[in-house]
């Protein structure tokens, strides 16, 4: 511990360095009784306490109390003196003074010493602590600063962008609603081409008096109309591309019997079909196939009057296909006759058709007839 | 078999040809063919007849269904609709069309043949 003493009585530097010799056996003292003395001090500095007296030759206390907190902050002062009195105390402490001992109190010097030294210490780490917070506030209040500013740009960047998607999806909207209306256009204008080419052939049959033609002419209106009707379920429907055979093979089925309403009160048809969702690719195939298959079974199947059921299904097999039965119980496909070379128009288009969807297909006799074919979906 | 006097409002005369040669087949009288919702109009209200087989889509402005109401609004004559459209949705702006029947195309004949009975049966008429 090293301590200034400021005082110009021999006698009373020897009192204060005995007091405190007895509590700091390490303490070193430095003695000051003129002005360039202290002047010299303050330049090294360095004191962990001054005491000073109030009356000096050269100047007073208090001015030494100024000269101290000026050029050796944070060290603390005690005044050691017998002259002064309370107003001098006062004003010392209000200075920046530790403590106030007098003379004829010396035992208080040593604690005055080690609280002066102590409270110091304390505000000094107070100080600090303080500063060392501002600090971290400050840094902080940088960091915010950054990250709202980054914030800032990223949320008007997002906002940007966000504004380009919706412009975006917008026009890609427009876009697919235009296409949608131009392919129901599409579909509806097909239907209409279909039904003057229906009305092409109705009135060409006219012309003709046997009724073997006319009846060809029919086949080929019903096959008009099988592929009208997908252009009518496309154009219905929710997707354009692809169709539930459900909605197309029921209604195909009702408007075929239809036409053959004569047999409506004897043969009874009935539908089993699956859900399956077909491309047009395979969608116009499978009406057609089914077309021919049904008219058959209405036309050959229950001769005069003969009644029973003609009965549709389509059902899905492993993933990815599906098989479409179309079975009556009626008289039997003729013995004898394969149902791949024969001269009938309709069975040829069911082979061609199943060969283009790449199906099979396959011939069952017993108990009337059933024709299967199986076909990738 | 009921049959009546037809008028027939369709824009493709091929088909408006095909119609009335049916229909004349099946014993009705087609009693003209015109194809604009103007003409269904103006021969509705001069000829009369006992049903008005109406294509949706037609030449010019005005649709089947806008010409139906206006022919409605002055006579009470059953309307049958031709339309490709096939869903009754198209026809959805008409609800207040009575009698409403309509038949899609392409038409089968016996749909056709139906139909047409169904209206006749409404307007209770047997005028040949």
């Amino acid at each position: 511990m090293k301590v200034l003493i400021i005082d110009d009585n021999l006698t009373d530097r020897a009192l204060i360095i005995g007091s405190l010799r007895r509590e700091f056996q390490d303490a070193e003292f430095v003695e000051v009784c003129h002005r360039q003395a202290l002047d010299e001090a303050m330049v090294r500095g360095n004191f962990d306490v001054v005491i000073t007296d109030y009356r000096l030759s050269w100047t007073d206390g208090l001015q030494v109390v100024m000269t101290v907190q000026e050029q050796l902050p944070h060290t603390p002062i005690i005044m050691f003196t017998d002259t002064g009195g309370e107003e001098v105390a006062v004003q010392g402490m209000k200075a920046g003074l530790s403590d106030y001992v007098l003379k004829g109190q010396v035992f208080r010097l040593p604690i005055a010493v080690k609280e002066s030294i102590e409270k110091t210490r304390l505000r000094k780490a107070h100080e600090e602590a303080v500063a060392a917070l501002q600090r971290v506030n400050d840094e902080l209040e940088v960091k915010v600063a950054e990250r709202t500013r980054t914030l800032q740009e990223l949320t008007e960047a997002l906002l940007a962008d966000i504004a380009v998607r919706q412009r975006a999806e917008e026009a890609l909207k427009a876009a697919l609603q235009e296409k949608e209306i131009l392919l129901r256009e599409t579909h509806h204008r097909v239907k209409n081409n279909l039904q003057v080419i229906s009305s092409l052939l109705d009135l060409q049959a006219e012309a003709s008096a046997d009724p073997q033609v006319r009846a060809m002419f029919e086949d080929s209106q019903h096959r008009i109309r099988a592929m009208a009707l997908i252009h009518e379920t496309l154009y219905r429907g929710d997707g354009l591309a692809q169709i539930n055979a459900a909605d197309y093979l029921q209604p195909l089925s009702a408007q075929l019997a239809e036409a053959y309403r004569t047999l409506n009160n004897r043969v009874v048809l009935k539908c089993q079909v699956e859900e399956v969702w077909l491309s047009i690719n395979k969608a116009v195939p499978c009406g057609l196939i089914l077309n021919e298959l049904l008219s058959n079974a209405l036309k050959h199947a229950f001769p005069e009057a003969a009644t029973g059921e003609i009965l549709i299904v389509l059902r899905r097999e492993a993933p990815g296909s599906c098989t479409l039965i179309v079975s009556d119980t009626g008289i039997g496909f003729p013995e004898g006759l394969d149902f791949r070379t024969t001269e009938s128009l309709g069975l040829q288009l069911v082979c061609l058709l199943t060969e283009q969807i790449e199906g099979t297909i396959s011939l069952e006799r017993r108990g009337g007839t059933a024709i299967s074919i199986t076909f990738p979906v | 078999m009921i049959t009546g006097r037809i008028l027939i409002v369709e824009d493709e005369r091929i088909v408006a040809r095909d119609l009335e040669r049916r229909l004349t087949r099946m014993g009705h009288r087609v009693l003209a063919i015109v194809a604009s919702g103007q003409e269904a109009i103006a021969k509705a209200l001069a000829l009369h007849p006992d049903v008005v087989l109406m294509d949706v889509r037609l030449q010019g402005e005005m649709d089947g269904v806008e010409a139906a109401q206006h022919i409605q609004a002055q006579v009470r004559l059953p309307i049958v609709f031709m339309t490709a459209y096939s869903d009754t949705k198209s026809l959805g702006g008409a609800p207040d069309l009575q009698p409403f029947l309509y038949i899609r195309k392409p038409f089968e004949e016996a749909a056709l043949r139906l139909t047409l009975e169904r209206a006749l049966e409404k307007s209770g008429s047997e005028n040949v």
